[in-house]
Formats: C-alpha cells, sequence, structure tokens
C-alpha cells in the first residue's frame, strides 16, 4: 500500500550484529559457532591430551574425571579427539566452501554481465557439473587422487561451486538492467568496475547466507565420507573417523559414538540458525527498489 | 557557433519478437535536434515515446540504428568517442534514488566520476563536501547511503555528481518526476543557477509541460518516436504549429479554477508502436484530420522562423498557429 | 448542507518506528464530504493524506494505530464496525480506487472475471455481463464487451484507470476515494481521467475524495479543498476561495511556487524554506512556524483553528478570526 511506503520513513539501518542478536536463533546460532571456531583455533590449548597419543591399557573407558568424554578402543582421550576435529570438520569447512564461494562469485558475475556467450559457455558448465550426482562424484575423485584432505576439499568445491555460481548469476542479470548500473556506464565507467565496485556488494549477502548454510551440509560430507573411509586418513581425529570408530566399538563402548555425534548435531544447528537469523536480517532490504 | 550536442537522423531499435523471429521495432525514428553551448533544448513526449530511449542512446547506452552523434563538432564513435562524452556530459534519471549504487556513500558517489576518468582527486573528503555544498546539501550527507535519502536530496545527489566532471552538457530525464511542489521548486533553481554560473548546456526530457515553459529555450516535440514539432518555447507555447502540441498545451492541468477545461483536448491514446498507423501517425487521434493525412505522411516542414512541423496543415495554411492555438 | 455521506471526526493516526516514538502521521483531522460534492485532500509527501485516505475505509496497513475519532459513513463509525460489517460497507457504500491499478488487479484473472467477483456474481452471467459491459462503456472503454475478457497485462496505464474506476462503481457506492488517481498517467491520459470523474460526479448520486499532491488536478476537479500538513488539516474552502484566496501562510507559499504558474521569464521560482518537520518529534505550536515568513511569537503556542468565512477554516494564529 501507497501510504506506508510513503509517510512512514525508512529505518535507519541497524547494526547487522545487532539486528542478529535481537534474533533468538540467530543469537542462538552464533553463540554455537563462536563456540566450535574457539575450538578450532585453540585446540592445541584446550585439549587436555594428545589426541593421537595411544594408552591401550586405558581403551573404552568411559567419562571421568581424567577423560571428560572418556577414550576409544586405542585409549586415545575423546574429548581432544573432538576438539582437534573441530579444527579438522572447520577448516576443511571454510576452505572448501570458501574456495567454492569465491570460485562462484567470480564466474557468476562475468556470467551475469559479461558477454552472452561466455554466459551460455559458463551456465552449461555449472547445470553439467551440478547434474552429476554428489555421491558418485566424490567416489570417482577420490577413487583417482586417493583420500585425504586435498582430495576431500576438491570434491567439496567440485559440489558447491555451481549452485553459487548459478544463484550468482541470476542475481547479477537482474541488477544489470537497473538504473544504478546504467548511470555508472553513462559516467564512462568500466565492466571490471562495474562488477567489482558496484555488482559485487550487492549480490554477496545472499551468498554468505547460503555458504553458511553450507557450512553445516560440507560438516556432514566430511564426516560421511570419513565414516565410510574415504575423508581424511586415520589416524587424524576428524569427526568422521572418531563416528567410524564409535560404530565398531559400539557394543563394548556406546558412549564414543554418542561423544562423537554431540558436536556434529551442534555445529549443523549453529550454522544453520546464523544463516537463517542472517537471511532474516539481510533480506528485508532486498531488491524491493521504488518506482516513480 | 556549434553545437554542443547535433543529432543527424539519429534512429534507434529495440529487440522485439520471440526467439525465432526476432525483430527490431523503430522506437526513435530520424530525429535531428542541436543544442548550443549553454541552451537547454527540451524534448517533450507521453511515454512511449522514445524520448528516454533517445536520452539512452545519446550516452551510448543503447545503440543507435542509424544517424550521426555529434558532441562539441566530433562525431561520437566507438569506445573513444563515447568515452570523451561521457567525460565531458552527464546524464540524470528519472528515478534519482534507484541511480545511485545503494552500497556506496554519497560522498563515494559523488566523486566516482573522478576515479572513473582517472582525474586527480587529492583530498575526495573535500572534494565531496564542495559538490554537496555546490547543490546545497550539508556536508554530514557525504556518510548517508542512498536509501536514508529523501526524493529531493538524491535528486540533488544526482546533479552533484553529474556536476562534478564540469561537463558542458547534462541530459536530464525527468528532473522533478516524484518530487513535490515546493521540492521541484528547488530542483529547479538550483539547475537554472548552475546553467548561468557554469555554461552548462542542458538537455530535459519531460512530459511536463510547466517545466518546459519555465526552463527551456527551445522544445522538439516527439510522437511515437518522431519530432512532430520544433522551435523556439515561447513561440510554440505562444501558437503551436502541429495539432499534437496543441493538444498536450490544452491537456494539462491549470492550477486555477476559473481556467478549467469545459471539453476534452485530446481523445485516445497513443497507438502501439507494434501498429504505427499509416500517412500522418497523429491522424487517428488528431481533431483535424483530413483525407490527405490517412494517406500520406507528412515531412517536419519549416513553418515560421526557427521552427518546424511535421503537420500537413501547418504547411499549406501559414496562419495554422493561430488557429489551434484558439482551440485551448 | 445537506448531511454529509462521509465525516471524518477528530481523527488522529499513528505508525510506530523501530527506533521508538510514534509518528503522527493524521492529528485531529475533521471533515465532511456531501452528496454530490467532490472533495480534495492536498498534501505533499508525508502530509498524512494517503494515510487518511486508507484510514476512511479502515484500510490501514499494518503498523498504524488509530488513535482516536471516529469515520461516520450513514451513522456508524467505520472504525469501530465489526470486521464483516465494514467488508460490507467496502465497495457498497464506499470504495477506493489506487495510484498504481496494476496492482489493484489479480494479473491471472480476466478484467470480466474480476469484476463479477466485485460485483459477488460468481457466474458471470449473461445479464451480469450486459451489466458490466456497460459500466465499462460508461468509463469510456472502446469496444467494452472485448475489453471483459482480456487481462490486466493487456491493458495501457489509462485503461486500467477506468477499469479500476468503473469496477469501484459497480456497487453503486455511495463514496468513491481516489488516491493519487491521475498521478501515474502522461497528461492526456490525466486530462481525460480528470474528465471523466468530473462527468461521474455530475451523474452518480455520491460524493468523491479525490487525494492529490497535483494542484493542477485539485482546480480542475474538485469543489472543496483541505489542504494537509505535518497530519493536519491547516486550510479548508471552496476551491476557488483556496486558489483566489488563500489564508493559510502554507497554502499561498505552495500555489506560489509552482511552476504552472509563474511568469515563465523569471528565471526563479519561488521556495518554501526548511524541511517538513519530524513527525515524531513535532513542536507546540504550529507545524509549519519554522517555515512560515509571517511567525510570530503566539505561534509557538497551540493552534487556534479560525473560521474565516462561510465553509472555510484556516489552523493559524495570524488569520483574523
Amino acid at each position: 500500500m501507497s501510504c506506508a511506503a510513503e509517510e512512514v520513513r525508512p529505518p535507519a539501518r541497524r547494526g547487522i550484529g545487532r539486528a542478529l542478536m535481537a534474533d533468538p536463533l540467530g543469537a542462538a546460532g552464533f553463540a554455537l559457532v563462536a563456540v566450535f571456531l574457539a575450538m578450532a583455533l585453540l585446540a592445541p590449548w584446550i585439549a587436555p591430551f594428545d589426541p593421537v597419543a595411544l594408552d591401550v591399557k586405558a581403551k573404552f573407558q568411559p567419562p571421568s574425571a581424567a577423560h571428560w568424554a572418556g577414550t576409544d578402543h586405542l585409549g586415545r582421550d575423546l574429548l581432544s579427539r573432538i576438539v582437534w576435529g573441530a579444527r579438522l570438520a572447520l577448516g576443511i569447512a571454510t576452505t572448501s566452501v570458501g574456495i567454492a564461494g569465491a570460485l562462484g562469485l567470480v564466474l557468476g558475475l562475468v556470467a551475469g554481465y559479461g558477454p552472452r556467450w561466455l554466459d551460455a559457455l559458463l551456465v552449461l558448465v555449472f547445470d553439467s557439473m551440478s547434474s552429476l550426482p554428489m555421491i558418485f562424484l566424490a567416489l570417482a575423485v577420490i577413487t583417482v587422487l586417493g583420500p585425504g584432505t586435498a582430495t576431500l576439499i576438491l570434491v567439496i568445491v567440485l559440489v558447491s561451486f555451481p549452485a553459487y555460481g548459478r544463484m550468482i548469476r541470476t542475481q547479477t542479470l537482474a541488477l544489470s538492467g537497473a538504473d544504478f548500473i546504467l548511470a555508472e556506464r553513462a559516467m564512462g565507467a568500466g565492466p571490471a568496475r562495474i562488477i567489482f565496485r558496484h555488482l559485487l556488494p550487492n549480490v554477496v549477502g545472499p551468498l554468505v547466507i547460503l555458504i553458511c548454510m553450507d557450512i553445516p551440509v560440507v560438516i556432514m560430507l566430511e564426516a560421511g565420507l570419513g565414516y565410510l573411509n574415504l575423508g581424511v586418513r586415520p589416524p587424524a581425529p576428524s569427526w568422521g573417523n572418531i563416528l567410524s570408530d564409535g560404530y565398531t566399538s559400539l557394543r563394548q563402548a556406546p558412549h564414543v559414538i554418542v561423544v562423537a555425534g554431540i558436536p556434529l548435531v551442534l555445529a549443523t544447528l549453529g550454522f544453520t540458525f546464523l544463516g537463517e537469523g542472517l537471511r532474516d536480517v539481510l533480506d528485508p532490504r532486498g531488491a524491493g527498489r521504488r518506482r516513480p | 557557433m556549434t553545437a554542443v550536442l547535433d543529432l543527424a537522423r539519429v534512429s534507434v531499435d529495440l529487440p522485439a519478437g520471440g526467439f525465432f523471429a526476432p525483430v527490431r521495432l523503430p522506437v526513435v525514428l530520424d530525429v535531428s535536434l542541436g543544442v548550443a553551448r549553454g541552451q537547454s533544448v527540451a524534448l517533450v513526449g507521453e511515454s512511449g515515446s522514445g524520448k528516454t530511449t533517445l536520452a539512452r542512446a545519446v550516452m551510448g547506452l543503447q545503440p543507435v540504428a542509424a544517424g550521426r552523434i555529434a558532441f562539441e563538432g566530433a562525431a561520437v564513435e566507438g569506445r573513444a568517442g563515447f568515452a570523451r562524452l561521457r567525460r565531458n556530459a552527464a546524464l540524470m534519471f528519472q528515478d534519482a534514488t534507484a541511480s545511485l549504487s545503494p552500497r556506496l556513500t554519497v560522498g563515494d558517489l559523488v566523486t566516482e566520476p573522478f576515479r572513473i576518468h582517472g582525474q586527480p582527486l587529492p583530498d575526495p573528503r573535500r572534494t565531496a563536501r564542495e559538490l554537496l555544498g555546490m547543490v546545497g546539501l550539508p556536508p554530514a550527507m557525504a556518510s548517508r547511503y542512498p536509501h536514508e535519502l529523501s526524493g529531493g536530496q538524491a535528486r540533488r545527489v544526482g546533479v552533484a555528481r553529474a556536476l562534478a566532471l564540469k561537463p558542458r552538457l547534462v541530459i536530464a530525464d525527468e528532473p522533478t518526476a516524484g518530487l513535490d511542489v515546493s521540492v521541484q521548486a528547488e530542483v529547479l533553481n538550483l539547475m537554472t543557477d548552475l546553467r548561468q554560473a557554469m555554461g552548462l548546456a542542458y538537455l530535459i526530457i519531460t512530459h511536463n509541460l510547466a517545466l518546459v515553459r519555465h526552463v527551456a529555450d527551445r522544445v522538439a516535440v516527439l510522437y511515437l518516436g518522431r519530432v512532430v514539432e520544433e522551435g523556439p518555447t515561447g513561440a510554440v507555447f505562444a501558437a503551436p504549429a502541429h495539432p499534437y502540441t496543441a493538444s498536450l498545451i490544452a491537456a494539462e492541468p491549470l492550477p486555477d479554477p476559473r481556467r478549467r477545461r469545459a471539453d476534452l483536448a485530446i481523445r485516445g491514446e497513443v497507438p502501439s508502436i507494434l501498429r504505427r498507423p499509416a500517412g500522418c501517425e497523429f491522424h487517428t487521434r488528431c481533431p483535424l484530420a483530413r483525407d490527405i493525412c490517412r494517406r500520406r505522411a507528412p515531412d517536419l516542414a519549416v513553418t515560421g522562423p526557427d521552427r518546424r512541423a511535421r503537420c500537413h496543415l501547418a504547411v499549406t495554411q501559414p496562419e495554422q498557429g493561430e488557429r489551434h492555438a484558439v482551440e485551448n | 448542507m445537506t448531511a454529509p455521506l462521509l465525516s471524518v471526526e477528530g481523527l488522529s493516526v499513528s505508525y510506530r518506528v523501530p527506533e521508538g516514538g510514534d509518528v503522527r502521521a493524521v492529528r485531529g483531522v475533521s471533515l465532511a464530504v456531501a452528496r454530490g460534492e467532490v472533495l480534495g485532500i492536498m498534501g505533499e509527501s508525508g502530509s498524512g493524506k494517503s494515510t487518511l485516505a486508507a484510514a476512511m475505509i479502515n484500510l490501514l496497513p499494518p503498523g498504524a494505530r488509530i488513535e482516536g475519532g471516529a469515520v461516520r459513513l450513514g451513522g456508524a463509525d467505520m472504525l469501530r464496525l465489526p470486521a464483516a460489517e465494514q467488508r460490507r460497507l467496502r465497495g457498497r457504500a464506499v470504495a477506493m480506487v489506487f495510484q498504481d491499478p496494476m496492482t489493484a488487479f489479480n494479473p491471472v484473472l480476466t478484467i470480466g472475471r474480476q469484476m463479477a467477483d466485485f460485483a459477488g456474481a460468481h457466474d458471470a452471467a449473461r445479464a451480469a455481463r450486459g451489466a458490466l459491459a456497460a459500466m465499462l462503456a460508461r468509463v469510456g472503454i472502446p469496444d467494452a464487451e472485448r475489453c471483459l475478457d482480456r487481462y490486466p497485462h493487456e491493458l495501457s496505464g489509462g485503461m486500467r484507470q477506468r477499469v479500476a474506476i468503473a469496477a469501484a462503481l459497480l456497487m453503486q457506492p455511495e463514496v468513491l476515494i481516489a488516491d493519487e488517481p491521475t498521478t501515474a498517467l502522461d497528461v492526456t491520459m490525466e486530462a481525460q481521467i480528470i474528465h471523466l470523474l468530473r462527468d461521474l460526479s455530475r451523474e452518480f448520486d455520491g460524493a468523491i475524495v479525490v487525494v492529490t499532491h497535483h494542484l493542477g488536478v485539485i482546480a480542475e476537479l474538485c469543489d472543496r479543498v483541505a489542504v494537509m500538513y505535518a497530519g493536519e488539516v491547516v486550510e479548508e474552502a471552496p476551491v476557488d476561495a483556496l486558489f483566489h484566496d488563500p489564508r493559510h501562510p502554507y497554502t499561498r507559499a505552495l500555489l506560489a511556487c509552482d511552476p504552472a504558474v509563474v511568469d515563465p521569464a523569471s528565471g526563479r521560482l519561488p521556495v518554501i524554506g526548511g524541511r517538513v518537520p519530524d513527525l515524531a518529534a513535532l513542536p507546540q505550536g504550529c507545524a509549519f512556524a519554522p517555515r512560515c515568513p509571517a511567525a510570530f511569537a503566539a505561534c509557538r503556542t497551540p493552534v487556534p483553528r479560525r473560521v474565516p468565512g462561510p465553509e472555510r477554516s484556516v489552523l493559524c494564529h495570524g488569520v483574523a478570526p
């Protein structure tokens, strides 16, 4: 209705941080993510034991004062393994999603603002990449290159960049006919300037949200591949490896799998809440531009 | 005196039709127009007349299908030609708020032309302050974002940005659209002052006749992409030679209840450019249409000192202008 | 004057804004419109005119709160009726035409289908179809029968506005409220819609309220005008008196700065200095005083409503009672 737009002044933009904190789920998400980030960054100082130090005599110990989360079948301290696992999981997730996001951003911008033929070519790439079933692609790449951290990152990048690229392209296309882009062209601005100074800041918000929502997917993928022994090579303390170990010893020591599952669930929830909170905060401004 | 901007028989097409049968629709046809140094020329027309498309074509945002654009005597061609034009001419958009890049501050926006053209910008804050001062905005405005501005403020920022590199020509698309009466007056005064101070030439694109009467030295009336009448503003308003011009003037609501229009000046709607009428394209709505108007398209012919019109009747009857004027 | 069809009594509306505080968009407005009359509500953006129009049919946007007052329509207070009763009145007793008629139509239904829905006759029967076509023809749509089978996007802006007016008139409302009915249109279309509304006001046995910022539309169309500033009606007068003998300094300033009235030869237009006040922090006295050339000490105290002539009222200290 016109009267609302006309007479209520647009609310001054509040800080994104403050708006996020006002939303209980967003704040919870932010807190969880902060805890995991702290765990990852401070792992060497937080972890009470060496995560790969064996102590076979102390295997399958339930949680105790010495081992807060108990020990696994080789007597390794589970809490330490989980703390170091956070470093591994977040490291892999942020690196791979970061690379995929940057790749998708640049390709999407180029596709959306560049010449028609380049757009057609890039859309073909995005579509053919995303038409490959994810798990088969992952298995194929791992089979060829062998399991390991670098392979894992490569798989995740290959799987996720087409979605980012396509979203950025759609947004860029919608914006490239906007008056402010025409105005920049009329002032003589070249394509590089328009893409990086004017289009990029306007399309990056939704990408951040999407990436945030994708991080838990990647953590799950990492855990899943780890569980299948196709992820990070043991004995590295990845959450997937811990889960896998826990599964084999489910009968003797059920606490292992429980202890490994909890951080996975919390991290997933944390990033999802944060992503949804960010979406609520960033989206209302949207592209709703007034027309005369 | 050479013209700042000279358009010679410019035509602009827009792509239309489906994927399998692409066609190009002529939106601007055969427009010739000159803007002299320090002169203010208005391009008048209703929506669909092609006036905005023409403005965009001049700035190179829309390819020109035929004709020639010259800026200060030199033809505007290719990348270098448009780069020179864009350095020395500025386009102001109808929707001022939408024409400002939303994630940049006002200070960055008004100094953007310096960066684009690699002009020295030793003290961006001072330059921004000076430009904002020139259009009557407080320096504190420099840290605002476009969506925090009112319509009038956004318009002023647009003017400041247009003037940043001291252009010789400003093309203003509906410079007062969407503004309140009192703000409209402020923006018009600003444009008048700047014109005098900087020797600017204006090409003003509008459907607002009150605005034309107030700021334009010359006026060109567009109908379906063709110039139907052109001449000095005073003479055209006093005695329009083309019936369409006369109808436009008669249709304008006047802020005086004692001068209400008793009858309708013009009936019907602008025909679609997909179905241009044969003969004179205005004959479907023209109160004076004759047989010849339906059969043969009139040429743009001289009807008086420095005046041209595209009407059979305006040429055959020299006193035609008076006749139309009486009908208002 | 006969009993008014619609009257607004001491209406105040405010919006809650996120930063805290209330934007007082409409403050103590009283207005009445009689049968056969065209009332103009004139104001610049932020004057509260659109909020007032929306309040007249109690279709305020979310966030708006009615602080007080009443909107009387045939004896009942629109603002206090049960929702079902209000819906019944909307359309039957009072109808509205918006600035952009495109948004008032459902894009996937034909014009005829939608008009039939408005009329409540869900099966567009033959007879009803005839009635619809007659109404379209009445508002000047050529080939009305065929227009019924068209979709909104197939019509031009002017045609859509005609259809919107026809749809609003279908239920023969007593009051038609038109919010900026010509703002989105070209000059020649604007003239045609003005003519249409003027003709309708003569034939149709009700009242028309036109909300606009365009002085020309007011002068061409209205019988009586209420000028709004910062949420208040600062001057109310018959149209001729308003344009030829304005009393409130704001009305005077507004009329003076319209480029349509100023001599083209004079280089500069007069302006109103200063800005519209912040509706969340209004001054104690006259809201126009900070911009008023004739302000004096008393203007900082609450303003009296003066009645300088028949059918006139002015909200100003400076006007002789």
